[in-house]
């Protein structure tokens, strides 16, 4: 069998007295799409914050296509390719839609200062290819008609997409969604669902995503991990995962399993 | 898009050369006070441009420009100075030995006078990259301090208190637009390339940025060392137009000018920061009008010595109640933007 792309091994959390993960493990094949569900407050966005090198885990091994994550920076790990979206939407909110598209270019770019300030020929081509890639980005989103707006001004659906658009700017092979549908009604949500599908097909991506849409979640993973105070309670795809009782008692309350 | 840069290209050319004609016919015809008032401008374009690199664009509140612009100004002279004019200005104490005895041309001396000021911007910079916001604030603020009291106490390198003069006026409408242009041209070809897109992306949201692959620390010292460059050779600059440096002209007011220069202008636009300095500067020239009597013929109003500050106080004060964002915002000009009024047509697109 092909080893997972990530792998989490037994990491551990805390801050100060709290235990915000303990004992998570995960892995994830390439070119999986994997939900990662719970309670507010289980733990999910600390996975992803330890994933990107925001948080250092207490304990406990990352590795990515072979390469151990542990004590990287964020834009390191962004270069090895992990992208991420945010749960409160961060963009660049003064720049143009275009210009957020066109930042993470610059992570990758091998361009030195003088040659952009002598603007030699190759910092020309360097720019038309960079420019190419997000036009093709903005169009595959649909954003490209609102490409010289800042964006700040887009209504909030579409900077939810214009997130997705910056992240997979950063090329990556695996792409981390905090919360891509929260805030979206049913038609955006479906929409969504068939987007990230394309995007997946189109860009060989693997996907891990948190998300408390429970329909959308159902129907777009192929795996879930519940999370519950810090602690993985299920694991499976997600017919098993819904029957689950301890599950069901992690939302529902502790009697609704009985 | 190649055909419309190629215009761009034409209208920055033809543009530069109308600037040449005005500056060739002031050269020719205009008094000492213009070409005086030309140079200042200029000098101070070059100062609140490149200041602007690091407070606008990358959002970064830095009150250290004096430092440099000190740095600049002593090197430059020092090294322009003659054997036998050093030696007749130390009277206190003698210069030290390699100083004492070099001479160079005042074009080597300026650049002497930039890369001194990013030596000093490199070295700072690791301690100064490592806080944001007020802690960076306070940490340039004391290292523009340090400075100032280094050229005021080392009486064997700066002349102390005392100072230099009798620098030959080198410093010309050639010398001081050439630089001028030159900065505008770097900061404006900067921010208009990944580097820039990137130093933006930092002051808008650094967490965002880091996770996109950016490196704040690389990008930031990058914006400080070529800010600190423009700085120092600024520096030299008004070193050779006033003659007469002393520690008492690089205090923190010069460093408060500048500021008040860009937030006029508006944070992070370039051409902002070249409209304020025009405005700043000679403005500061025809308010001089109410500090001299004015007779109004039924009644005469004296001078007050001073006034022109108040007024200045109360522009500024108006500014930031009715454009708290500066007069042009983030705002830039662009031939695309020309083209579109001129036509009629709306922006964007």
């Amino acid at each position: 069998m092909q080893p997972p792309l990530l792998s989490i091994k037994a990491v551990q959390m805390t801050f100060g007295g709290l235990m915000a993960l303990n004992n998570f493990s995960l892995e994830v094949a390439a070119g999986e799409l994997h939900g990662l569900i719970g309670p507010n407050g289980a733990g999910k966005t600390t996975v992803f914050n330890i994933l990107t090198g925001f948080y250092r885990p207490t304990e406990g091994e990352l590795s990515f296509a072979g390469t151990a994550l542990n004590g990287l920076s964020p834009p390191a790990i962004s270069r090895l390719g992990i992208a991420r979206t945010f749960q409160n939407i961060r963009l660049f909110e003064e720049l143009s839609v275009l210009e957020n598209v066109l930042v993470p270019f610059q992570g990758r770019s091998r361009l030195s200062f003088w040659q952009a300030i002598l603007r030699t020929p190759g910092f020309w081509r360097e720019e038309r290819w960079v420019r190419d890639r997000a036009w093709e980005l903005l169009t595959r989103l649909d954003l490209a008609h609102h490409a010289m707006e800042p964006a700040g001004s887009l209504p909030y659906g579409q900077q939810r997409r214009l997130e997705i658009a910056r992240a997979l700017a950063a090329a990556p092979r695996l792409l981390l969604l905090d919360e891509p549908a929260a805030g979206l009604n049913p038609q955006e949500t479906a929409a969504l669902m068939a987007l990230l599908q394309d995007l997946r097909r189109h860009y060989g991506l693997t996907i891990l995503l948190i998300e408390h849409n429970m329909k959308f979640v159902m129907h777009i993973c192929e795996r879930l991990t519940v999370l519950d105070h810090g602690l993985i309670i299920a694991q499976g795809a997600p017919a098993e995962v819904r029957r689950d009782p301890r599950v069901i008692r992690a939302y529902l309350g502790a009697d609704a399993g009985a | 898009m190649d055909k419309s840069s190629w215009w761009h290209r034409l209208c920055t050319f033809l543009s530069l050369g109308l600037l040449f004609l005005l500056l060739l016919a002031a050269h020719y015809w205009a008094g000492d006070y213009y070409l005086r008032l030309l140079n200042t401008t200029a000098v101070f374009i070059t100062m609140a441009v490149s200041y602007n690199l690091i407070n606008g664009i990358c959002g970064q509140l830095h009150l250290g420009p004096n430092a440099f612009v000190t740095l600049g100004a002593y090197t430059a002279a020092l090294l322009t100075l003659t054997p036998a004019e050093k030696q007749a200005s130390f009277l206190i104490a003698p210069l030290v030995w390699p100083l004492s005895d070099l001479a160079l041309p005042f074009p080597l001396a300026l650049l002497a006078g930039g890369l001194v000021a990013v030596l000093f911007a490199y070295l700072t910079g690791f301690p100064v990259l490592r806080v944001r916001g007020d802690y960076l604030a306070i940490v340039t603020l004391g290292f523009g301090e340090v400075i100032r009291v280094l050229a005021n106490n080392l009486q064997t390198v700066t002349n102390g208190p005392m100072g230099l003069k009798g620098l030959t006026p080198y410093t010309n409408l050639w010398w001081s637009w050439g630089v001028a242009v030159l900065t505008v041209a770097t900061v404006m070809g900067l921010k208009k390339s990944g580097f820039g897109r990137a130093m933006q992306a930092i002051r808008a949201d650094e967490t965002a940025a880091r996770a996109m692959g950016i490196e704040p620390f690389r990008h930031l010292l990058l914006a400080f060392l070529v800010s600190a460059f423009f700085l120092g050779v600024a520096g030299g600059l008004l070193a050779h137009l006033i003659t007469t440096i002393s520690p008492t002209l690089f205090t923190f007011f010069l460093t408060f000018n500048l500021l008040i220069i860009i937030v006029l202008g508006g944070l992070g636009s370039t051409t902002g920061a070249i409209l304020a300095t025009i405005i700043i500067t000679w403005g500061n020239e025809w308010l001089r009008v109410v500090e001299e009597p004015l007779d109004f013929g039924t009644f005469r109003l004296p001078g007050i010595p001073g006034l022109r500050t108040v007024i200045f106080s109360l522009l500024l004060l108006v500014l930031i109640i009715f454009y708290r964002r500066g007069l042009l915002g983030r705002w830039e000009f662009s031939w695309d933007w020309l083209f579109r009024k001129i036509q009629g047509r709306p922006d964007g697109g």
